[in-house]
């Protein structure tokens, strides 16, 4: 296999949070499409000179809610890549800051090319791209994603302004993730949601550390029945009348 | 006209980053290279153009964008296909190189599947100066045989897509015509440059 680095596209959307990278390997063999949790897809490719037989090589990735996933350190991508995307991000929001117009935030994008030493795409450097976490028990997909919808409805009739909207459309959109296809975590919708729930001053203390837990347990669909409870607890705090 | 506050433009800016987002999730899986984000930008621009109506329509912008994903593959592909029968636009291949869209009729490129020049209407700054003007006139002469009852403006149309990289669409809109018309007439000019080259004697090798 050559030793060469290989060069990389990488795409990045501010106004979704969407970033996509192309990993250039000269000619390749057999591709492969996985998808690890909700939010990110990953394609691995043999490489066609046929020495790195069993070992796909990174070939192209999407992450949505790429910036909350760096922001919490939970963007699994090869270390080389990781200050050229933080850059990329960083300057993407910058000249998206202050810009409201719904067509210039859709037509927002950043591009950057580098390259990455090809030792770090294997697939046995990239762990966290290649598991996949087991299925939630049958039904809980269902069951934290109506919990999820219950919440958002509560956070927004409480205090309804900008930020309990932004806090309830990414529940919404949260529970709309997790229970499509077939049950799957989405660490980056659940990162930009506690982001957003830091970041509402309505929530008491109480309630935002019981959305740091709820949202930790969303990570792991073994833990979704906790989850539940939790969110449950949270519904139950919210719907508390105040004084 | 619908008077926007802060919070209303952050409503719809959070709608279309929803569908985008979603669309990624969806196309990501069955699509190579760019094309999800490409499809995600596509219709998050068609939200963005008329909010309104959408979002009234479909509340939840995770059901907008699974339902107008099953098409906009569909779409995607079509347009992909008309742009790559368009001229001389440059496309990145699998292997991430410019490749030509389709071959030429005109022009001193080589085509995508390699071959020689059809004509070489550029002069050979290398060559003798009267075998450069001999090769020269020779080609001029056979390119004005090949467009021989084609109008000066379906040759001007030709120019523009297969010379100057416009699009069919570009042009379509210049002559106030739908793509399909142009495209159909493109084909026919193409077609009738092709066989009048066909019928043409092979060149005779000069004697060394």
């Amino acid at each position: 296999m050559s030793s060469h680095p290989a060069p990389v596209t990488l795409r990045y959307r501010p106004g979704a949070d969407v970033l996509s990278g192309v990993i250039h390997l000269g000619e390749v063999g057999a591709l492969r499409t996985d998808s690890p949790d909700a939010d990110t897809s990953v394609e691995w490719a043999e490489v066609a000179d046929g020495t790195a037989a069993g070992h796909p090589l990174l070939h192209r990735f999407h992450f949505v809610f790429a910036a909350a996933r760096f922001a919490e350190g939970r963007l699994p991508l090869p270390a080389a890549l990781q200050p050229v995307v933080e850059s990329l991000i960083t300057t993407a929001h910058l000249a998206l800051h202050e810009v409201d117009d719904p067509l210039a935030r859709a037509r927002a994008v950043a591009n950057a090319i580098t390259t990455v030493p090809r030792t770090q795409l294997h697939r046995t450097a990239l762990p966290a791209l290649c598991a996949s976490a087991a299925p939630p028990p049958a039904g809980q997909a269902a069951a934290v994603s109506r919990s999820l919808r219950q919440v958002a409805e509560a956070v927004h009739r409480r205090d309804p302004d900008e930020s309990t909207d932004h806090l309830a459309r990414l529940l919404r959109e949260l529970g709309a993730t997790v229970s499509h296809p077939r049950g799957l975590a989405a660490p980056g919708t659940a990162a930009a949601t506690a982001a957003a729930a830091r970041a509402t001053p309505t929530l008491t203390d109480h309630q935002r550390h019981h959305f740091h837990d709820a949202l930790e347990q969303l990570l792991a669909p073994a833990n979704w029945p906790a989850a539940d409870t939790t969110l449950q607890h949270l519904l139950t705090s919210l719907e508390a009348p105040t004084r | 006209m619908t008077n926007t506050t802060p919070r209303l433009d952050h409503a719809v800016n959070g709608y279309i980053a929803a569908v985008h987002r979603e669309v990624v999730r969806c196309v990501a899986l069955v699509r190579h290279g760019f094309d999800a984000d490409d499809i995600a930008q596509d219709i998050a621009l068609e939200v963005a153009r008329r909010p309104e109506v959408i979002m009234a329509r479909y509340p939840d912008p995770v059901v907008y964008a699974r339902r107008r994903t099953k098409h906009a593959g569909i779409s995607f592909d079509r347009r992909e296909r008309a742009q790559r029968s368009e001229g001389v636009r440059l496309r990145r291949g699998a292997d991430g190189l410019l490749t030509p869209g389709r071959p030429y009729v005109s022009g001193n490129a080589t085509g995508p599947e390699g071959g020689a020049e059809l004509f070489a209407t550029a002069r050979d700054l290398a060559a003798e100066f009267d075998v450069a003007t001999v090769a020269f006139l020779d080609a001029l002469e056979s390119l004005r045989r090949c467009c021989v009852g084609v109008s000066h403006a379906d040759l001007h149309e030709l120019l523009l897509v297969d010379g100057c990289g416009y699009t069919v669409l570009e042009v379509a809109r210049m002559k106030g015509q739908a793509r399909e018309t142009v495209s159909r007439r493109l084909n026919a000019t193409r077609r009738r440059i092709r066989q009048h080259r066909d019928a043409m004697p092979e060149p005779q090798e000069s004697p060394a």
